[in-house]
């Protein structure tokens, strides 16, 4: 039993042993012996090996304790005098007072067409860590001085960019209403219609259709109330379409200009209504009557422009 | 038939109309647009409903309207505990002969008064509506048909709603017109003081019978309906579904469902029932638009959001009615 485990110890030792791994030497460091509490502690692992030795990353990760890895720098290589050097870096912390010791890390390494895998572990590294001495007669000041950023040229062309798009649209949009004002105000103002003389029109077209005498007696009366309730709802800006004839000529009573007309309106209307709902067939003196009458309603009730443009309640004759 | 022969024959026929109004007046102050859709509703063979705040003559007018015809009159006062049997009619158990009889309701009658529909628990109402719709009823395994004419006239009281049972919808719907009944005015109310506290009784005389009511429903039927009032009818009825069409997109989210095609059929038949009241031979618009409220008022149901802006249908039919085109 005794001579077994001299044996393994033996059997550890050697294959530990830089004399027969390839790889010569591997060192930790950290520069420095002392530090204050939250500083960077800048922790280095030189691994130099012979060529055709593969060299695993080393994993110290578990070995930090006290500390924090706050990042991973990326390796670099060197070959100097046929070794080959390779430096692991990290940043470390540790944000308590305390004498840290990182133990040795195991850099485990492989030789071309060796299976086994060799162990070299790293030198343990001691320092201390302690706080930040407080002279309470000195005034506040930063525990470290703040970090400059750098100065980001990309950032700055991604702006004078977007002040030159803005500028652009901005120009755009000015001349498009320039651009349109011009327009409007080229175009000649439309000329206003007035009520009575949409209705006249109306009412001459509709003479000229000659609707009562092809024996359209029903159209020619829907057609010439519809022309009288448009020019009601013009006229006296009342919803004389959607009226039937007794509320229209209600309506009508409430707009003193409409007086001359009211009779003559309510005949007017229930003569077309017997038409249009009571299969009522009129004389065609009747139909020629209706014509007059809605002559009459719109002349009566006429609104004229006065010199200025605007209208006055003076009846057309 | 020729219009101007349909006007003469209108003229001789309605005349009871006048009468009617005129015993009902004897007894009910104003509340004239009310007795005009009860006649409507004789006329046009529909149901109707009243709805209003108690004392304003609901009952009375039903009760005089009903007095003034030759006709059979029952008032069913409708309670929580009433029950389907207490309508209809039930079958009873003869320990003589060993065998069942029939023993009818109420329902039986030319016009039925049912008074405070709303206080009667849902079987009751369906009963009533049944028979409303179908106008028979039908005990044990035997069916009767009703007598016409067969009108029910319901009452409604908008306020005190606990322990009610509000009509559904679709059971609303089977009432042709719906009469929001509202205050007298100021001078009627003081015919109506003197009248009750002098206890004048000038009594009712019965003036017309059930066959000048069938007589003057032949009549209504044949009264002209113009392509372009239909139209008129149909445009009216189709906004209450869709007012995006009649350029009414605001009502949009205020109608949660439309109006019913049974919807226009009343209101062609109320039209036309107006038009006879009038005594003319043909339908304007104005029979339509007197008519339209009474017709839609419970057929064109409104949204949440509207009741939130204190929108009821009332307004949504009055907007459509100021939207839509008359012919």
């Amino acid at each position: 039993m005794v001579r077994r485990a001299a044996f393994l110890g033996l059997l550890i030792s050697l294959l530990a042993s830089p004399a027969l791994s390839q790889v010569t030497s591997s060192t930790a460091s950290t520069g420095k012996t002392s530090y204050l509490v939250g500083d960077y502690i800048n922790y280095k692992i030189q691994i130099r090996y012979k060529p055709g030795t593969t060299v695993f990353p080393p994993m110290i990760q578990d070995s930090l304790k006290d500390l924090t890895l706050l990042k991973v720098e990326k390796p670099s290589k060197t070959i100097a005098n046929g070794d080959t050097a390779l430096t692991y870096a990290y940043v470390l912390s540790c944000y308590d007072s305390a004498g840290v010791t990182i133990p040795g890390i195991p850099i485990f390494c492989k030789t071309a067409g060796d299976t086994a895998l060799q162990v070299v572990p790293t030198n343990p590294v001691r320092f201390t860590v302690s706080t930040v001495k407080v002279n309470l007669k000195e005034g506040i000041k930063d525990v470290n001085a703040p970090i400059k950023i750098p100065f980001d040229w990309k950032w700055l062309l991604v702006w004078i960019g977007a002040a030159l798009l803005i500028a652009v649209i901005t120009y755009y949009l000015y001349r498009r209403y320039k651009k349109k004002k011009a327009a409007a105000s080229s175009v000649k103002p439309a000329v206003k219609v007035l009520p009575h003389e949409e209705a006249l029109s109306s009412l001459h077209q509709l003479e000229q259709q000659q609707l009562w005498q092809r024996g359209l007696v029903k159209e020619y009366h829907s057609a010439i109330t519809e022309i009288i309730r448009r020019y009601f709802e013009k006229r006296f800006n009342m919803p004389a379409m959607e009226l039937p004839t007794s509320e229209a000529v209600e309506l009508l009573k409430l707009r003193p200009e409409s007086a001359p007309i009211l009779d003559l309106t309510y005949g007017f209307l229930s003569n077309a209504d017997m038409v249009k709902f009571a299969k009522f067939t009129p004389m065609n003196s009747v139909n020629e009557e209706m014509m007059k009458q809605a002559y009459e309603i719109v002349n009566k009730t006429a609104v004229s422009n006065g010199k200025d443009g605007k209208e006055t309640g003076d009846a057309v004759q | 038939m020729d219009i101007a022969a349909l006007n003469e024959k209108i003229k001789e026929e309605s005349a009871f109309v006048d009468l009617l109004v005129n015993e009902i007046g004897k007894v009910i102050v104003g509340q004239r647009a009310m007795i005009e859709r009860l006649l409507i509703g004789l006329l046009s063979n529909g149901h109707v409903l009243l709805e209003g705040v108690p004392g304003l003559a609901k009952t009375l007018a039903i009760k005089t309207l009903s007095s003034s015809m030759k006709a059979k009159f029952q008032r069913i006062q409708f309670t929580p505990d009433l029950l389907p049997a207490d309508l209809v009619g039930t079958q009873i158990y003869n320990q003589r002969e060993g065998n069942f009889l029939i023993r009818k309701g109420p329902i039986f009658s030319n016009f039925i008064l049912a008074d405070e529909i709303n206080r009667a628990p849902a079987k009751v109402q369906s009963a009533l509506l049944e028979a409303m719709q179908e106008r028979q009823v039908t005990i044990g395994d035997q069916t009767f048909k009703l007598e016409d004419p067969f009108l029910v006239l319901a009452t409604e009281n908008p306020i005190e709603q606990e322990g009610t049972y509000p009509l559904p919808e679709a059971q609303v719907d089977r009432f042709m017109l719906k009469v929001i009944i509202s205050y007298p005015s100021r001078d009627e109310e003081l015919k109506i003081m003197r009248q009750n506290v002098n206890a004048v009784d000038d009594g009712v005389q019965q003036v017309v019978s059930p066959e000048d009511i069938i007589k003057a429903r032949n009549l209504v039927h044949e009264i002209y309906i113009d392509e372009k009032i239909e139209k008129y009818i149909l445009d009216i009825v189709f906004a209450t579904r869709s007012p995006k069409d009649y350029g009414l997109d605001k009502l949009s989210d205020f109608i949660s469902y439309g109006a019913s095609p049974r919807a226009s059929i009343n209101l062609a038949l109320g039209a036309k029932a107006m038009a006879f009241i009038k005594r003319r031979g043909y339908v304007i618009p104005e029979d339509v638009r007197g008519i339209c409220l009474d017709v839609l008022r419970h057929r064109v149901a409104v949204t949440y959001e509207a009741e939130a802006e204190e929108i009821n249908s009332e307004n949504v039919i009055k907007e459509i009615l100021n939207k839509v085109e008359v012919p």
